[in-house]
């Protein structure tokens, strides 16, 4: 009976050490990514840049977007949902025959030379690749 | 900052009127003390959510009448409490415990690691501000659709529907709470999720800490705080914001408060107590789709058990203090999904010839089960698998008898198990790529039953007590 006793503690404390050290590595992992983030966080970061834009768009309602990135998968899309989480409550889609569409570029070349949109002109370019196309030709 | 203050007094007002008037028992047990106030924060956020949703239908865009409207009812609930007494009228039920002496040691090693997991969780919240994916793509999005959007933001709830997967479909329990914070504050502040976050996490810690505490003594207690947190997901995804916590703190509210009003005492006291466990249960509903399924499945489970235990009769009183718990949730979830929601993108994605050749395609079956396995099995990634572990313990240690409410073991051990099973048929059918579905999804369903696995697991299991509590009423 004591020697039974004696296992079921045994086990029992086995199982508190491994959650305390689960926890423990949890706090370890905590600290080493809090130490080692970015400064603004990358979602404040990306926020930024989308602020000046605002204020050529529509207060609400839909707006389309394009990038040099993939949308549908990955950091491109990822990236995206920022960007509509920036800018709500107007709706971003992934589509470039709205009126307004944003540019959100990554590569030197489309970063300096937006490429173009069929029946839209740029309208605006603000820094780090983000561009708003509007609807129509050359003003 | 004052005005967060304001939204977090109103929030803890709420769920103090709600929980003092449903767990209207007065004791000197602190376990009962402990659950009381890890109660209370979250149960004012549903509550909160609820009266928001309200205020946005009826004044969105008013920044005055919606504050207005919120501090009549606080005032109304205030009075009414005040004048029928709520607390005292029930106050005479006791419940007689012998406390059981928990070592030293190990009460120690408990607080160590909710200071720990505190800890963890503020880092985690400094590093991520933003939260993490679903947090900002899904919850806090849709709360800035709802506070920006002024009085159009039914119409603009329903287009960001065009986006593909925010879930626009899903229920409003965070977004209207921290869209509701944020029209008091006058601004989108971060700081509102972060509470939230916290409510939800240590309010989780607390309500199986008190519950354990009440039913198996402070040992059990400390044993499954020790576990809940072992889970390292658990803390990280409390910090990171994401919505499978709250759904997992009201689960296992709802489970424990079930299993208490089961224990014991006085009719009219323990009916209040079940309307308090469907509240909470209509919460889980109220905060994702999942919860749902969940809140059906309980309430099933519930009415049979109730009607195989205790006849039709006796059955009636009892399911109908379950349904009034429920109304208030599952009302404003009727109301969002018939009049806000867009379809379901799973529901959506069915017809009848697709459906049957998911269901019949064996491959399907496979990976869903070997996804399941390693998950349950690898459950807190890092130092691999507590489930196993508490698998072995519970092999060497075997069960503990409980001396009331015994009856409700089997069907409320049954739960997470059922739930699982609803899960898999979810992933049966779903329209969607399956291994995607399955590597994104499933350890966050397993989040959401994991309070309540711990809290059956620690109700259950021998840990070394020299004997078992009673439960009685001196009402």
């Amino acid at each position: 009976m004591l020697k039974e006793r004696r296992g079921q503690s045994y086990a029992l404390i086995a199982m508190l050490a491994f959650s305390s050290l689960s926890i423990g590595l949890s706090f370890i992992k905590a600290c080493w990514l809090y130490l080692h983030r970015p400064s603004p966080d990358v979602i404040s970061a990306i926020e930024s840049r989308y602020i000046p834009l605002k204020e050529y768009l529509p207060t609400i309602g839909v707006v389309g977007y394009v990038s040099d990135q993939s949308v549908q998968k990955g950091v491109g899309l990822w990236r995206y949902y920022i960007v509509q989480y920036a800018l709500a409550p107007v709706t971003v889609i992934r589509d470039s025959s709205q009126n307004e569409v944003i540019g959100d570029y990554h590569t030197p070349s489309a970063m300096v030379h937006p490429p173009k949109i069929p029946n839209h002109r740029i309208w605006r370019v603000f820094h780090g690749g983000v561009v708003l196309y509007k609807h129509g030709g050359d003003p | 900052m004052i005005l967060f203050s304001l939204v977090v007094i109103l929030s803890i007002l709420y769920g103090y009127i709600v929980v003092s008037s449903l767990l209207a028992v007065s004791s000197g047990i602190p376990g009962l003390k402990v659950m009381r106030w890890g109660l209370i924060p979250g149960t004012g956020v549903g509550v909160f959510s609820l009266l928001s949703f309200v205020a946005f239908h009826l004044f969105s865009g008013n920044r005055f009448l919606f504050i207005l409207f919120h501090c009549l009812v606080a005032a109304v609930g205030l009075i009414a409490f005040k004048a029928f007494n709520l607390r005292k009228q029930t106050a005479n039920q006791q419940y007689d415990f012998t406390p059981e002496s928990c070592p030293k040691l190990l009460s120690v090693l408990a607080g160590g690691v909710v200071i720990t997991a505190l800890a963890a969780f503020v880092l985690s919240v400094l590093t991520k501000p933003n939260g993490e994916w679903d947090t900002f793509a899904i919850w806090n999005l849709h709360a800035r659709f709802i506070f920006l959007s002024g009085a159009n933001w039914r119409e603009e709830i329903h287009n960001l529907g065009l986006i593909g997967v925010t879930h626009t479909d899903y229920p409003l329990l965070l977004p209207a709470f921290i869209a509701g914070s944020w029209v008091w504050m006058g601004r989108d502040a971060l700081i509102v999720p972060a509470y939230t976050a916290f409510c939800f996490t240590f309010g989780s810690i607390a309500v199986l800490w008190g519950a354990l505490s009440m039913m198996r003594g402070e040992k059990a207690a400390n044993v499954a705080i020790i576990i809940l947190l072992g889970a390292r997901l658990f803390v990280l995804f409390g910090g990171w914001e994401q919505a499978d916590v709250p759904l997992g703190y009201f689960l296992l509210s709802s489970l424990s408060l079930w299993f208490i009003s089961s224990t014991g005492g006085e009719d009219g006291v323990n009916r209040r107590i079940l309307i308090l466990a469907a509240l909470e249960l209509g919460f889980t509903a109220w905060t994702k789709n999942e919860g749902i399924m969940d809140a059906l499945i309980v309430s099933l489970v519930f009415a049979f058990t109730l009607l195989r235990t205790e006849g039709v009769k006796v059955s009636r009183v009892d399911i109908m203090s379950w349904i009034y718990g429920l109304t208030a949730p599952i009302g404003a979830l009727v109301w969002f999904k018939l009049t806000i929601a867009p379809p379901n993108d799973i529901m959506a994605g069915q017809g009848w010839h697709s459906t049957i050749a998911r269901i019949t395609d064996i491959a399907r079956y496979k990976i869903i089960m070997v996804a399941f396995a390693k998950d349950i099995i690898g459950f807190s990634p890092g130092p691999r698998g507590i489930v196993p572990i508490m698998a072995i313990y519970r092999w060497i240690a075997g069960g503990s008898k409980i001396t009331q409410g015994s009856a409700l073991l089997a069907p409320i051990a049954l739960i997470p198990l059922v739930i699982l099973m609803g899960d898999f048929a979810v992933y049966l059918i779903t329209p969607k790529d399956l291994p995607w579905q399955l590597t994104s999804s499933f350890k966050r369903l397993l989040i959401q039953i994991w309070p309540s696995v711990v809290y059956i697991y620690c109700l259950t299991t021998n840990f070394l007590e020299k004997g078992s509590r009673q439960y009685a009423s001196a009402g």
